[in-house]
């Protein structure tokens, strides 16, 4: 039975922070899968199906290595991977901390530390009947200064195999978009449908760069005052408009920049803003375009 | 117009008038994000019902619910008071016709 705690000392809260300073400096640091501690961490997992662990265990160099082989064994094309491993760490620490701390016993935390071990030498896996597929462990992992997943230099993950995965500010994009995000044409910034993928792209190319690249001219701007968000409706020689607009401040203070397609009817930045929200005509919109959230974050 | 709230890209309309129709039981249910990875994850349990891109959400009696984003770093967490809510994500043109704003 874990023991509760009705507070903590201030060494314990600075333990808080401390513990998930760690996790997160440890995504980066590259290790050796290790059988020994791979295994301990099987045995639970199997066990938890009453399932013993195969005596197939494979090391895989990427995902993707992990998720062709998968496939050859089961005779099925396997998509998805376990989500067991390094991923789990946002909810792992809090049980470390817990044991560190006393709250869980030796014997009550040790399934959930035998995942915390796996994760520092192994990626996922892809646990199957018969075999055991460990994916290694990154050989570059890339983060911004928030701890999100982040290059725009080049890949924010490297595999051992050459595979390469892309992100910006922990969100996954193309890998076009971070090594030549100037090679867009302006029918492949509007096929993007993705407003992260768009804002990704605006940032790294440079939003006037995207407006240039559309031929794309500010027609109207409107300020919210209420909220201190800047609006700015664009329009393309083809007559697409696009809503380019401030976000509310994020947990990290940041306000990006985000610009998305609007009814190519709207004349105004405010209208623009009024259609997206609700399923009124763009003629309504700009008839009353006054609109309030009570909260916008 | 006033609407209870946007975050991100999701709008959330308190209404009037009590959701009409069968609902179903949800826990931690999750708007959008889905391509992200970042979704928008209302915390506790619930009464809803999908309906095309809009969820009616009834959040029951007691204390406000919380809508939290994925990202650490995103939009921060708003509440959510009891009552009945359509939740929807902002639209956007493209191909000549509405869609969603994905994220």
């Amino acid at each position: 039975m874990a023991n509760l705690l009705e507070t903590l000392t201030p060494e314990q809260e600075a333990l808080l922070d401390k513990t998930a300073d760690a996790y997160i400096a440890d995504l980066v640091v590259q290790r050796e899968p290790d059988l020994g501690i791979i295994n301990r961490w099987l045995d639970v997992a199997y066990g938890l199906f009453d399932m013993k662990r195969p005596a197939r265990v494979e090391i895989a160099a990427s995902p993707e290595a992990a998720l062709k082989l998968a496939s050859e064994l089961t005779g099925e094309k396997q998509t998805e991977m376990d989500w067991c491993g390094v991923g789990d760490g946002g909810w792992v620490s809090f049980y470390d901390l817990f044991h560190q701390i006393g709250v869980l016993t030796d014997e009550e935390a040790a399934e959930v530390l035998a995942l915390r071990d796996f994760g520092k030498v192994a990626w996922d896996s892809v646990l199957l009947d018969e075999c055991a597929i460990v994916i290694r462990r990154p050989v570059a992992l890339r983060l911004d200064d928030d701890g999100n997943l982040h290059s725009i230099a080049g890949p924010c993950i490297e595999w051992a195999d050459g595979e390469k995965d892309y992100a910006y500010h922990g969100t996954w994009v193309p890998e076009r978009i971070v090594m030549e995000p100037r090679s867009f044409t302006r029918d492949d910034i509007l096929a993007i449908t993705n407003t992260e993928e768009r804002r990704a792209l605006g940032e790294i190319a440079g939003w006037q760069w995207i407006a240039d690249q559309l031929g794309a001219a500010v027609v109207d701007k409107w300020y919210d005052r209420s909220t201190k968000l800047k609006y700015e409706l664009l329009k393309c020689p083809n007559g697409t408009q696009l809503l380019r607009k401030q976000s509310p401040a994020l947990k990290s203070g940041k306000q990006p920049t985000y610009v998305e397609p609007v009814h190519e009817d709207l004349k105004t930045a405010r209208a623009a803003r009024k259609w997206q929200a609700t399923n009124l005509t763009p003629s309504q919109c700009e008839a009353d375009p006054v609109l309030r959230y009570a909260v916008e974050a | 117009m006033e609407l209870y709230a946007r975050h991100g890209d999701l709008v959330i309309e308190k209404l009037d008038k009590p959701i009409v129709g069968e609902l179903q039981k949800g826990v931690n249910i999750v708007f959008a994000g889905d391509s992200s990875g970042h979704p928008h994850t209302l915390m506790g349990s619930v009464d809803f019902r999908r309906d095309g891109r809009r969820t009616l959400v009834r959040v029951p009696d007691g204390k406000p619910m919380e809508l939290r984003h994925g990202k650490s770093t995103g939009h921060k967490t708003i509440a959510l008071a009891p009552g009945d809510y359509e939740v929807r994500p902002l639209r956007e043109r493209g191909d000549g016709a509405d869609r969603a704003v994905e994220d």
